[in-house]
């Protein structure tokens, strides 16, 4: 009879890197979550204070605060305009006229209106536009606020009995709002107009007149309403984070590169959260 | 003859420090910068504090200016305690005084000379470009800028940017100029110029009506400098603040 084989006992060592190994991934977990849950805290927190401010100083210091505002406007909204109409266009083009083409040949160009409204008008319009804006104007406002911050400029301002969340966000908010909603509008009206181009250029047998009667046909009052809130969430929520992140905390200049990256994330985990939350109350009306 | 609500409202200190201990920049914990901290300013005075290090007055003058609160103690300012009541009341003390950071603070980006001098003055009385030319032009013009008015104020040098933090924050009208460091880093003709504009301030003899502060205080790493000028001295000696009271404590001071 042989012996029985000797089980081979793991080493003390060996014992504490398995049992180290749930408690280094539970911590990474853990410290992610909680700086997750910090920043929805302070984010939270400066949304309120921006608000606060907004309303209760729309009227004080108007000779200086409303230029700033129409100058937000200008820079986060009309200077996008060449940008928003090559998108637009190609927009309908690649997307709407390539669905036309293909509706044409089972011969369902009825439904032409009804999926430009559902892909251009509800879905793809409001947030490409929100993630243009985004990559354009936010970018440049974490940067710059982010650098004044770093450089000083925001406790020369308070040195001076200026708030700096009067002076330096609100404009910024309300123009970014504006402007993504302004933009979003013109670009589902140029990409209405080139997905038509593309099928007039295709040959596809479908008149003016039944194209916008289709479009007609398939907006409810519905869709005016919620594009207006969906628009105006995405710029609010692209100024804010933008914002927090290049304002809220101390920053040195070196931190201001990451300080924008992780304003562009943030942006857009929360623009693609709320068209999932807008989906459904399209569902729901 | 003076009543009773005039005397009562000229006894009130303008800044009142009771046991304060105000913070460090470098340090990375709460460890107090200067402890022991009892004065107040009296309309009038002209203080000179001095054997303060930069990282320790930031934090002392922005305490003095209701701009933060202290680690310790109680500072008030113009009778309101700046930890208690509402802030729309604090931020009316807070404009009657006004702060001059080292070198002037920090520029803001992207504005000239004369649309820094602007800025508060246009926020504080919602006052556009144009009614606040005037103002504007009499501001630089009295500091020396009128030169250098429409250059980015970002790349001035360190005695034009002193300046235009003396004019910016003159603009408001304050009735207390907090001056941190001011003659830090100038040269000797630049030194003579502030403390000769801080003579005339304080005596009256600018053209600009509204601009007399009522009473000054600078901080410096030396009194020297202002012992002709001062009335009023104080002296920060290991993380401790000690108030001059005569002749022979000043003329041992550095």
């Amino acid at each position: 009879m042989s012996a029985p084989s000797a089980q081979v006992q793991p080493s003390p060592r060996s014992r504490r890197g398995v049992s180290l190994l749930p408690r280094i991934y539970l911590n990474f977990v853990g410290h992610k979550l909680i700086r997750f849950l910090e920043t929805i805290h302070g984010l939270g927190a400066f949304t309120l204070i921006t608000f606060a401010v907004a309303v209760r100083k729309f009227n004080q210091a108007s000779a200086v605060v409303h230029p700033l505002v129409r100058t937000q406007i200008a820079n986060s909204g009309v200077r996008l305009l060449p940008m928003i109409s090559f998108i637009g266009l190609a927009l309908g083009f690649v997307i709407i006229g390539q669905i036309v083409l293909l509706q044409s040949r089972v011969g369902a160009q009825e439904f032409a209106g009804v999926v430009m409204v559902s892909v251009i008008v509800r879905e793809i319009g409001p947030f490409i536009t929100a993630m243009l804006v985004l990559g354009r104007v936010g970018t440049a406002t974490v940067i710059e606020l982010g650098t004044a911050r770093a450089q000083g400029e925001v406790e020369a301002l308070e040195a001076l009995g200026i708030d700096p969340i009067h002076y330096l966000v609100v404009p910024r908010v309300i123009g970014i709002a504006f402007a993504v909603f302004s933009l979003t509008v013109y670009l589902i009206l140029i990409g209405l107009a080139g997905g038509y181009l593309f099928a007039f250029i295709q040959d596809v047998p479908l008149l003016p007149g039944d194209y916008v009667n289709q479009l007609a046909a398939a907006l409810r009052w519905q869709d005016f309403l919620l594009l207006g809130l969906k628009t105006g969430a995405f710029g609010i929520v692209i100024a804010m984070a933008c914002c927090f992140q290049g304002l809220a905390r101390p920053l040195r200049l070196d931190d201001v590169p990451e300080a924008a990256t992780r304003a562009v994330g943030h942006s857009v985990v929360a623009c693609v959260l709320i068209d999932a939350l807008f989906i459904v109350v399209y569902l729901l009306l | 003859m003076p009543n009773a609500a005039t005397s009562a409202v000229a006894a009130v200190p303008q800044i009142e420090l009771s046991n304060v201990a105000v913070r460090s920049v470098l340090l990375e914990d709460e460890a107090p910068a200067i402890s022991g901290i009892d004065w107040r300013l009296h309309p009038g005075e002209f203080w000179a504090i001095g054997g303060v290090h930069d990282w320790e007055q930031s934090h002392l003058l922005r305490t003095m200016a209701g701009l933060e609160s202290p680690l310790e103690g109680t500072a008030r300012c113009f009778g309101f305690e700046i930890n208690d009541g509402p802030e729309d009341t604090l931020r009316q003390k807070r404009l009657r005084i006004a702060l001059v950071p080292p070198g002037g603070g920090r520029m803001f980006h992207g504005q000239t000379v004369a649309e820094n001098v602007a800025l508060p003055l246009r926020y504080h009385r919602n006052w556009s470009e144009a009614e606040a030319e005037d103002q504007v032009a009499a501001l630089l013009d009295l500091t020396g800028l009128t030169p250098v008015a429409r250059k980015s104020a970002g790349g001035l040098g360190r005695h034009w940017r002193q300046r235009v933090g003396l004019a910016r924050a003159l603009g408001v009208g304050p009735e207390v100029l907090l001056l941190d460091q001011p003659l830090a880093r100038l040269d000797f003709g630049e030194r003579d110029w502030c403390i000769e504009f801080l003579h005339r301030l304080r005596n009256g003899a600018l053209p600009i009506p509204g601009i007399r502060p009522q009473s000054i205080v600078v901080t410096t790493e030396s009194i020297a400098p202002w012992k002709s000028q001062a009335g009023n001295f104080a002296m920060v000696e290991k993380k401790r603040w000690r108030t001059l009271s005569d002749t022979a404590e000043l003329s041992e001071s550095p």
